[in-house]
């Protein structure tokens, strides 16, 4: 292997130079710039809009906040294991205040927290794969053949130059060069971001840019790996070109396509209709028995009475029954006894969600085990670990959740419980003290879950202690493994095959 | 020294390219292997090279078995081929410079690829400009330039007079001879007869992959 050094500086000279490069390199930093100043422009929009939206939220909440125990721990911004307002309604004397379903069993519709879609949603792997993946065939396809055509092989191979080293050199070469694309790329992207005063640099923005970066730079190592051994097998630049580019068809639009289509119709889900009419069917048993529970403790006034609010997921956690700020007193006994019917409706609902997720996740994982190597599906995975609030995300975090929830329940049942404070009439004083303790109480076991001012991504395993973020180790072993595997192939290849 | 014994090559499709042919090129000595299009002149040269695997017999470069020890009979033999096109993003001088290194010369200057431009002829104004804008004259140039500095005891040309102008061609048998006295083996394939007679010890007449005629 003593000629690898020369090789290798040399074709990496000879393709730096190149009229193709060049062109790569001015079209990749093009077509990302544009591209992330669209994203960052839709971004800003989502952000002032959510923005004024929580502090309106905040501000009607504040006003109401003597009515519940629960009201204090409002998330204006979201945060997945709290419970926060969805609107507050006035109707004469009686005041509701409906919740909005916790974020994470919001399987229909994704509540539109830019900060959160950021992580899914605001990164170039998508235009990693169909720009420098094409790029990679560009440049790399016809690196072998060229010089076959050229007859620069035979004059190389005319040499004592093993084919390892000669195959190597040329991986080697194009991988360093396209590191360079995207060094400048990621560079690029990262000062318009900058430019824009958008300060989306958290921890998980670094470790997700260098896992991107990571799986990008394997995927591209892949490509090579492929181009080279077409480029090996061509005689003429135009088949190997054209052969590159239908790979790359197949591998980047046809089969992630393609393998989603056979998993949904292998792996059936329960469509989102049958979820919900279960769930309807549950709520309105729990709707019968609020009702009853009505008539029968607070037969003469209308105005009083527990009341189930339908948020846009009904039954999960919207109980919510308040009188007017003169009116707080209810029946702590009757109460206490119809919680457990609600909170048993809850769980049954939690569950069913539970049951849907678990069964989406399970075929999403499949997705992902089969296209592996591409890495939007990693950072899908990825990405959903750090949110923290996508089906494919670990289903651990989601028992943990349920936990909580169950803790929660069982804290409002118990006897000191400030949920019962909700039906007594306390002075907003005591209510306050009531809920301080409450808090302590929470942040000694959850490590504050309350509280957070803003969703920050940084925030996310530290409110409910648990880790959501997790380095996707086995994706990116087998993206190297595959790296491995195709080399060897491309160098056995490489061997068998004639010079001339 | 070039030896062929019984060197046959049959392709995959069955053609016969090289039918048992057997060639012993001493030091110093021309040998000119003439024949028409097809007859199996450069697969002579890829079997020597090693580009292919013979079918039956050996190919000896200084009584290496090429297929035995390909790399290490490749360390004495130089290679120019009919149309060779180079790195066109490098200059003359870099070309030179890597198919030295590769050829194991890796300590000389700029000043000695100089000296070996200036022997096979090529234009001062070209030694350090870029092969895009050479002449297939210069080329060729540059591809002699590359058998030379490796100073290897045998080499192997394949038609590289063709496409010349007479004045290049003529240039081009010049450094030839300037080699033979150097003890060169030299087994150059081409269908120039009249190039042919005038520069070599022996020419070699194949046919269909046959030799059949050798001539002083």
């Amino acid at each position: 292997m003593k000629n690898i050094k020369n090789l290798l500086i040399y074709e990496f000279q000879n393709q730096f130079f190149s009229y193709k490069f060049v062109i790569l390199l001015i079209l990749s930093i093009s077509l990302t710039s544009a591209y992330t100043v669209v994203k960052l422009n839709t971004f800003k929009e989502e952000i002032n809009k959510y923005n004024s939206e929580t502090n309106q939220n905040l501000k009607d909440a504040k006003n109401f906040r003597v009515f519940s125990d629960v009201l204090l721990p409002i998330q204006n911004k979201p945060n997945p294991l709290t419970f926060y307002v969805n609107g507050i309604i006035k109707e004469g004397s009686r005041i509701n205040i409906t919740w909005d379903e916790m974020p994470e069993y919001a399987p229909f519709e994704q509540i539109s927290n830019p900060y959160i879609k950021t992580i899914q949603e605001f990164d170039i792997t998508k235009l990693i794969q169909l720009i420098i993946s094409i790029f990679s065939i560009f440049l790399v396809a016809t690196t072998i053949s060229s010089e076959r055509e050229e007859h620069t092989l035979k004059l190389i191979f005319s040499n004592n130059v093993l084919r390892t080293e000669y195959f190597l050199s040329k991986f080697i070469a194009s991988l360093i060069l396209l590191v360079i694309v995207l060094v400048i790329v990621y560079g690029i992207v990262s000062l318009v971001i900058v430019l824009n005063g958008l300060q989306v640099f958290t921890d998980y923005f670094v470790l997700k840019s260098i896992l991107l970066f990571l799986s990008s730079i394997f995927y591209i190592s892949i490509l090579i790996s492929i181009s080279l051994v077409i480029s090996t097998k061509s005689h003429q630049s135009r088949n190997a070109l054209l052969a590159g580019l239908l790979i790359w068809i197949f591998l980047v639009l046809i089969l992630p396509n393609m393998v989603k289509t056979c998993i949904n119709n292998l792996y059936k889900v329960p469509t989102e209709e049958m979820v919900k009419n279960k769930i309807n069917d549950f709520n309105d048993d729990l709707f019968e028995k609020i009702n009853e529970f009505n008539n029968k403790n607070f037969p003469t006034d209308g105005n009083i009475g527990l009341n189930m609010s339908e948020g846009r997921i009904p039954g999960i956690f919207e109980v919510v029954g308040l009188a007017d700020k003169n009116m707080i007193y209810f029946g702590e006994k009757q109460i206490k006894t119809l919680l457990p019917e609600i909170f048993k409706k809850q769980s049954m609902v939690i569950s069913e969600y539970q049951d849907y997720r678990n069964k989406l996740a399970s075929q999403q994982r499949l997705i992902s085990n089969i296209l592996f190597f591409s890495p939007d599906e990693i950072f899908i995975s990825a990405s959903c670990k750090i949110a923290g609030n996508h089906f494919s995300s670990d289903i651990k975090f989601w028992e943990q959740v349920y936990n909580f929830r169950n803790n929660y329940i069982s804290y409002l049942n118990s006897k000191n419980a400030i949920g019962i404070s909700f039906f007594t009439q306390l002075k907003e004083k005591d209510i306050k003290d009531r809920l301080l303790d409450y808090s302590i109480d929470l942040q000694k076991k959850y490590n504050d879950p309350f509280l957070y001012p803003k969703l920050e991504l940084n925030d996310l395993p530290t409110w409910a202690n648990i880790e959501t973020f997790s380095f996707p180790y086995r994706e990116l072993t087998l993206l190297i493994l595959m790296n491995l595997i195709l080399l060897a192939f491309g160098i056995y290849f490489f061997q068998k095959t004639d010079i001339i | 020294m070039l030896e062929a014994i019984n060197l046959s090559k049959r392709y995959e499709d069955g053609n016969l390219a090289l039918d048992a042919l057997n060639l012993n090129i001493e030091e110093g000595e021309i040998f000119c292997l003439l024949g028409a299009n097809g007859a199996g002149k450069t697969t002579t040269i890829n079997l020597f090279l090693n580009f292919i695997e013979p079918t039956n017999g050996t190919a000896k470069i200084n009584n290496i078995d090429v297929t035995q020890d390909p790399l290490e009979a490749k360390k004495f033999v130089s290679y120019v081929s009919e149309n060779v096109m180079l790195y066109s993003n490098f200059t003359a001088r870099q070309n030179l410079d890597f198919f030295a290194k590769l050829g194991g010369k890796t300590n000389l200057t700029k000043d000695d690829y100089y000296m070996v431009f200036r022997r096979v002829g090529l234009q001062e104004d070209a030694f350090e400009r870029k092969l895009k804008k050479f002449s297939k004259g210069m080329r060729q140039k540059v591809g002699l330039s590359i058998a030379i500095i490796k100073d290897a005891t045998n080499i192997l040309l394949d038609e590289p007079t063709s496409g010349l102008d007479p004045k290049a061609a003529t240039e081009f048998m010049n450094i030839l001879k300037e080699l033979q006295i150097q003890k060169k083996s030299i087994l150059m394939c081409t269908h120039d007869i009249f190039r042919a007679k005038e520069l070599a010890d022996r020419v070699g007449i194949i046919k269909e992959g046959r030799l059949v005629m050798v001539k002083n």
